[in-house]
């Protein structure tokens, strides 16, 4: 009873792995060696070598072999991340249908890292439940639970309803192991409505299989039986032949125990036929062992030794311990019945052999498991160590970095602090330069300016001066005049002539004097200045009319210099001066306006003009054109003989 | 207190002192340069109004100058027409 059970664990779990199987897999094959003839890209190539690895494993575990390691290379050579960890992954499956858990571990493992890098969780929840497989098929039941849950977090959290039912499923099983039979079977129920409401037909057939074995275990024969009945039909629906298989191996087992040996040998032939046909060593080993054994119960000795040697040769092969000793207990109950007590003996030694290697193997395991457990304390001791010495080291670390930091800062404010002390010093430097040469310069100017001064006081002095003398001339000419009776008229002229010549004298003195002791002319000073000309000379040429205009666009506050302003009353007092003694005219207009930016000065009489070639220019014209440069003034005559002549000043 | 406390601690204080100095000086330049800024245009006003009077000052002694040799001139000119008149009365009272 207990290497049924055991033989029933092994055959489920060999179905919860066994995933995607097809008829079809040689063509597919050839398909994807094309694909790799054609020179594909490199991840092409890779996807290829993996998938050739999956379809070889159920035609040929060397071929299988050579394609996962094919792609293990190329993704090393390309670092193809993603490559590397499905050939890990495909590799340790191989490696776990040979029943070589050690390497499938170290092979999961790789491809776990990887995927943790790559944080592939899909790919880590896969290989958290192989891990977990292989951990439930050698008995380490706490650990089977222990990644199976990991995984069934990763697919909770992707709400993968399908790989949900898996995992609980696998854990089922595991109850199943730690004769949990009641939760085990509450769960499969569970999964199985699953299973039906997403139409998983195959993730159904083998939940009905393990509810039926879950069944067995609890002693349920007639439920177990409707089960497995209920995952044959839907095998036998859907074709999945590697379940029927084991379905008929167990059902045969049932019916085995119900000592319904003929019918029991009926299925279990089915189970070897289609084992045969899958090349499923380990089940074509098992199932043999199990005709052995009902033909041993049924009487049939022949067939049923037949069976014992096919089996105890399959098994010793395969180097399947568990199955070799089956086959050691059969041949001893086999040569019981034939009555030689020697083979007896024989086989029941090979037997209490072989269970002690077995025993002595699991001891053997599970004291290097412990030992592996206490190095894997004293290294996470070790590392914890290490770690702590390493934080150390980092804050150490931090602390100088800090310290460094600090240091360049103030190394940097303090050449900031010297940069601006520097720059301070240079600004002052600066400044007082300019201050200085400001100071210079005010000083020349206000020596200058001194001395012009005192020059014009000089020369105001002169003409006070001078101004006193030629009144005092006047004066004695004019008390001459007045005070002798003078007859004779050449010297009345004289004295006329040098009194007028004083007087004009006096005049310009005068004129230049008001111009001096202004800072500026204004139009409006101008305008009086020659009102009070016009007016004397109208009073010396009563026949002459004068008329004088300001254009009101002019405002009276327009400002010329003191030269300037000068030079423009000279100008127009040459002007109407000319026409008063040379152009016998009778109207004299003299008119002030503005064009553009201009003012425009022109004066102008109706006498009896003149040609400028035929003229000899005096002193007059010339005195006018060259007080009108140093203005920076332009004057123009215009004048003909007969029409009157017009002079216009512009500035 | 450990030797690295204890210079962490100095570091901390030589940068807290240094921004203060750097805030320091960097306000009294802003100051100075506001003051000499000041001084540099009351200078420069100074200057500027100096020049105008010059320039008055220069038409003035332009105007002067044309005056004062007219003026000689003139006055050069009324003298000989009184030594002029002169001598046509010593003539005429010979």
């Amino acid at each position: 009873m207990i290497f049924m059970k055991k033989k029933l664990l092994s055959l489920t779990f060999l179905l919860l792995i066994s995933f995607c199987f097809s008829q079809n897999h040689l063509k597919i094959i050839d398909s994807l060696k094309t694909v790799i003839f054609n020179k594909p890209s490199d991840s092409i190539k890779i996807k290829a070598y993996g998938d050739l690895c999956w379809y070889y494993r159920s035609v040929s575990i060397d071929s299988a072999f050579k394609y996962g390691n094919l792609a293990l290379k190329l993704s090393k050579e390309t670092s193809n991340q993603a490559g590397e960890a499905q050939a890990y992954n495909d590799i340790g499956i191989l490696h776990y249908d040979l029943a070589d858990y050690t390497k499938a571990l170290r092979y999961y493992d790789a491809s776990l890292k990887i995927r943790s890098i790559l944080k592939d969780t899909m790919g880590m929840a896969a290989l958290y439940n192989k891990i977990g497989l292989i951990h439930q098929n050698t008995f380490k039941l706490d650990s089977a639970i222990f990644y199976a849950t990991k995984a069934l977090k990763i697919y909770e959290d992707k709400n993968h309803v399908r790989y949900v039912a898996y995992i609980k499923s696998n854990i089922a099983n595991i109850y199943r192991g730690l004769k949990q039979y009641q939760k085990a079977l509450e769960t499969h129920l569970e999964i199985a409505e699953v299973n039906k409401s997403i139409n998983d037909n195959l993730g159904l057939t083998r939940t009905y299989n393990n509810i039926a074995n879950a069944y067995l275990f609890l002693k349920d024969t007639v439920q177990s039986e409707t089960y497995y009945l209920k995952s044959i039909d839907l095998a036998l629906k859907y074709d999945y032949k590697k379940e029927l298989a084991g379905l008929y191996n167990n059902y045969g087992g049932i019916l085995h125990d119900m000592k319904k040996y003929t019918k029991a040998i009926n299925y279990n032939t089915k189970a070897l036929k289609l084992r045969e046909e899958l090349k499923d060593n380990y089940g074509i080993t098992s199932t043999s062992l199990h005709l052995a054994g009902l033909y041993l119960d049924l009487g049939d000795f022949n067939t049923a030794r037949n069976y014992l040697y096919e089996g105890l040769n399959l098994s010793e092969g395969f180097n399947i311990n568990e199955l070799t000793m089956d086959a050691y207990d059969k041949l001893a109950s086999y040569y019981a019945f034939k009555r030689i007590p020697d083979s007896v003996l024989y086989y029941k030694q090979l037997f209490k052999s072989i269970n002690d290697t077995i025993y002595n193997s699991r001891i053997t395991k599970e004291v290097a498991e412990v030992q592996e457990k206490y190095n894997a304390a004293e290294r996470e001791k070790e590392i914890q160590t290490q770690r702590a010495e390493i934080a150390e080291k980092e804050l150490k670390l931090n602390r100088k970095n800090t310290q460094i930091i600090g240091l360049v800062s103030l190394a940097l404010l303090l050449f900031v602090l010297g940069y601006l002390l520097y720059n301070q010093q240079k600004l002052r430097n600066k400044q007082l330069q300019k201050e200085s040469e400001l100071k210079q310069a005010l000083i020349e100017i206000e020596t200058h300016n001194k001395l012009q001064e005192q020059r014009l006081r000089i020369s105001r002095d002169l003409h006070d001066n001078i101004g006193a003398q030629l009144t005092f001339i006047i004066s004695s000419i004019e008390n001459l005049q007045y005070g002798f009776k003078i007859t004779n008229n050449k010297l009345k002229g004289k004295l006329t002539d040098i009194s007028a010549f004083t007087k004009e004298t006096i005049y310009e003195l005068r004129d230049t004097i008001w111009a001096m002791n202004k800072n500026e002319i204004t139009l409006e000073d101008l305008q009086g200045r020659i009102s009070n000309f016009i007016d004397k000379a109208n009073v010396s040429a009563s026949n002459l009319n004068f008329s004088f205009t300001i254009a009101e666009a002019l405002s009276k506050a327009f400002v010329f210099t003191s030269v300037k302003g000068m030079n423009i009353y000279r100008v127009i007092q040459e002007a109407v001066n000319n026409a008063i003694k040379y152009a016998e005219a009778s109207n004299i207009d003299i008119q002030i306006e503005k064009k553009d930016d201009n003012v425009l000065f022109s004066i102008s009489d109706d006498g009896k003009g003149f040609d400028f070639n035929e003229i000899n220019a005096g002193n007059g014209l010339n005195n006018m054109k060259k007080r009108a440069t140093d203005m920076g003034a332009t004057i123009i005559y215009n004048s003909e003989t007969g029409k009157g002549t017009n002079i216009i000043l512009t500035l | 207190m450990d030797f690295n406390t204890f210079i962490e601690v100095i570091i901390s204080i030589a940068i807290v002192a240094c921004m203060g100095c750097i805030i320091k000086i960097y306000a009294a330049t802003l100051k100075m340069k506001s003051r000499l800024d000041f001084n540099h245009f009351i200078l420069k006003e100074k200057l500027v109004a100096a020049k105008q009077e010059n320039s008055t000052l220069v038409n003035k002694i332009v105007l002067c100058n044309e005056i004062n040799s007219k003026l000689i001139q003139s006055f050069f000119d009324i003298i000989n027409k009184l030594l002029s008149l002169q001598k046509f009365i010593f003539e005429k009272g010979q």
